[in-house]
């Protein structure tokens, strides 16, 4: 967990002079909700809630650079970005 | 009230509990859950759900119920369904006991899709019931993410669950489009029968009421 951690906000640092580069497939943002919502913030996505939905958390964030809302689905069991959509 | 000259073949005058009940309840789900409710969302599971029960329940009926209710008064039947369209453009459109043909295949058009839709909903919810659903969102917003950890997570699933959500999508377009036909042949068949087709679906004639 801490690993992930740790992970997640290197890469959030990493990626930071591009700014607001936004969560992709594959980020590791962690397995529970205050990983991933400070993750998810770093990436330029800051979190409104977390849902329960078809087996994957969903979390509603708006696009910092945007203000566009956001689904970012992540599986619970590795904490990985899967999904990523625009809400329409 | 002018009629064709038929023999006496129509249509009950009013649709039997079970006809009405399913069709008004499924009108009502169909709608709400294409246009009103999120999908995934805990209303939208139930509606689903329900929805699949009122189906069940018709599809039973199709074989229990009374004489007009069962498959075997409106035959699925493309060849009639067509001459039956051109009957009505000609102006000699006949009665039938039951369903016309067209309006035949439409209800099974319907129910075709309501099975596409309801399936491919249940492979999203990986078969949850609304109370399964329930309780995983509500641990999942008090933080505990740990109830979506299932042991048979494999890599395939979410191939799999774009194709049952496209799927899904379509067919429940393709049900509001069939809603569209299916209220346009209520109206025309209406004015070409001289009947009106929508009193018996909801409570017969009215006898005795101002």
């Amino acid at each position: 967990m801490k690993s992930s951690l740790i992970l997640a906000m290197t890469l959030a640092t990493l990626s930071a002079p591009m700014a607001f580069a936004m969560p992709a497939i594959g980020d590791i943002v962690g397995t529970n909700p205050d990983e991933a919502k400070a993750a998810l913030e770093k990436a330029g996505c800051p979190v409104d809630e977390f849902e329960a939905e078809d087996g994957k958390i969903e979390a509603k964030c708006k696009d910092a650079a945007t203000g566009a809302a956001m689904e970012v689905y992540i599986d619970p069991k590795t904490g990985a970005v899967t999904e990523i959509k625009s809400e329409d | 009230m002018t009629r064709p000259p038929q023999p006496k073949v129509t249509p009950p005058d009013l649709w039997d509990p079970v006809v009405r009940i399913t069709h008004w309840c499924l009108a009502v789900i169909i709608l709400m859950n294409a246009v009103l409710t999120e999908g995934g969302s805990l209303v939208h599971v139930w509606l689903g759900w329900i929805g699949m029960a009122l189906l069940m329940l018709r599809l039973v009926w199709g074989g229990l119920g009374p004489k007009e209710a069962r498959f075997s008064a409106f035959p699925p039947n493309p060849r009639a369904a067509l001459s039956h369209l051109r009957s009505l453009v000609t102006g000699r459109a006949r009665h039938y006991p039951s369903h016309n043909p067209a309006g035949a295949l439409v209800i099974y058009a319907f129910w075709a899709l309501l099975v596409v839709v309801i399936g491919t909903g249940l492979m999203m919810t990986g078969g949850q019931t609304p109370m399964q659903v329930a309780r995983d969102k509500a641990a999942v917003a008090s933080g505990d993410w740990s109830v979506l950890v299932t042991e048979d997570d494999d890599g395939g699933e979410s191939r799999f669950g774009d194709l049952a959500e496209g799927a899904h999508e379509v067919a429940a377009n393709l049900i509001l489009l069939l809603a569209v036909l299916h209220i346009a042949g209520v109206v025309v068949e209406s004015r070409a029968m001289r009947r009106n087709l929508v009193a018996p679906m909801v409570a017969g004639r009215r006898r005795g009421k101002p």
